[in-house]
């Protein structure tokens, strides 16, 4: 039976599953090594989603409600490229945070800063033909939780993506550039490669800056891509 | 397979943990957000044999994982995939993707339909948890292994739960 293996080396930019600084890590992470699973057409192929799944408006996280959030606006933008450089169209994004209070409106959310009526949190978009992702929102504010002592998140957007398939599934966050939390983070600091770190963090950009409206932010977002090697595999039934 | 040669590579975009307060997009319902991804497949309409699908996630201790979230991503009866990869199309309106968030006792279920034999490749039915703090735990269960679908092979973490499709004697290979 033809399997397909798709290339493993990339996947060490991921955090590891145990990263005992992160605490709940410990109890939830695999206690043996992995086993690789041959992938099929299943994992070759992955829900795709037209245009009619997604409002437009669902982009802009400023404009849900009856009034306008507060705190700093801001524009969010870049490409989403695969591993080979190819603009990933369609595909769609899904973004969650908190308000600029650092509160979100989740009902577990129990951190004593104000929730805002005007400021739900939550988008999603497609990418268009040559990958572009655009949202509109508010800038998150860092929060604390209950990790470890005086313990706070930087302040960061959740973003969930699809790609070309199941394989390319991707759930992250991203930063901002110069946050002073960076170096006390668990969560951030759990991906091994500072390079890798890095590139979590969105980049200022004054070219998308929209003068007298809101400050720019570019991030880039790389999936895996669509290389994988056929190989012959005795059927083990 | 690729036989071109390819442009210079592009370092992957890393994982970050989906958090504990996901629901409010991801599985938004309580939240007055617009869902657009459910745990009753049926809904799409697709012709086949009813499946239920359920089970519960569950630390090492055993405990339940009451924010995790679990997909499912599957053909149709006849086979076939929602996407253009699929040697054949899948039923009208039948996306075949599916999304459940655990509940306080760590449970989640699915209502779909039986996924039909894929050709050349075995038929499964693919499922991602996703939990604070992991990022996707894939878990295919093929029909080679229907019997044993991946559910507790040897290594495999219990934060993944179990999860599988039993194909009838009949349906397996």
């Amino acid at each position: 039976m033809t399997r397909l293996i798709y290339p493993l080396d990339g996947l060490k930019a991921h955090p590891p599953s145990l990263s005992p600084a992160y605490t709940s890590t410990v109890r939830r992470a695999p206690s043996k090594p992995l086993i690789l699973l041959p992938h099929s057409l299943t994992e070759v192929t992955g829900p795709v989603y037209g245009h009619d799944s997604v409002v437009p408006s669902e982009a802009d996280l400023t404009r849900q409600h009856a009034g306008e959030p507060l705190g700093e606006r801001i524009i969010v933008t870049g490409r989403v490229l695969d591993e080979e450089g190819r603009p990933v169209p369609d595909t769609l994004i899904e973004v969650w945070q908190a308000n600029a209070a650092g509160r979100y409106i989740h009902v577990k959310d129990q951190h004593p800063a104000p929730l805002d009526a005007n400021f739900t949190g939550a988008g999603r978009c497609l990418t268009d033909s040559d990958g572009r992702y655009r949202f509109v929102t508010v800038k998150p504010g860092a929060y604390p939780w209950r990790n470890h002592h005086n313990a706070w998140r930087p302040a960061h957007i959740h973003l969930s993506l699809f790609g070309h398939s199941f394989l390319s599934r991707l759930v992250t966050q991203m930063y901002f550039p110069g946050d002073p939390l960076f170096p006390f983070d668990p969560i951030f600091n759990s991906i091994p490669d500072g390079a890798a770190r890095n590139r979590l963090i969105s980049r200022f950009d004054l070219s998308v800056t929209e003068p007298e409206w809101a400050l720019g932010y570019q991030f880039d977002i790389v999936l895996r891509g669509r290389q994988a090697t056929p190989m012959e595999e005795p059927h083990d039934d | 397979m690729m036989t071109e040669p390819l442009p210079p590579a592009h370092e992957l975009t890393p994982s970050q943990t989906v958090g504990p307060f996901f629901h409010f997009m991801l599985t938004p319902k309580a939240y007055g957000v617009r869902e657009i991804f459910m745990a009753d497949l049926t809904q799409e309409g697709p012709g086949g044999d009813r499946l239920r699908i359920e089970g519960r996630v569950l630390d090492a201790d055993g405990a339940p994982i009451p924010d995790a979230m679990v997909e499912i991503w599957q053909a149709d009866a006849n086979g076939a995939y929602a996407h253009p990869a699929s040697p054949k199309p899948a039923v009208n309106g039948f996306r075949g993707f599916g999304r459940c968030p655990t509940d306080a006792h760590g449970a989640f279920a699915f209502d779909t339909i039986m996924p039909g034999i894929v050709p050349t490749f075995p038929s499964s039915c693919h499922a991602d948890l996703f939990c604070r703090p992991r990022r996707p735990c894939r878990r295919p269960g093929s029909s080679t292994g229907a019997a044993r679908p991946a559910r507790h092979a040897p290594g495999s973490r219990r934060c993944e739960g179990p999860l599988g499709v039993h194909h009838p004697p009949w349906r397996r290979r």
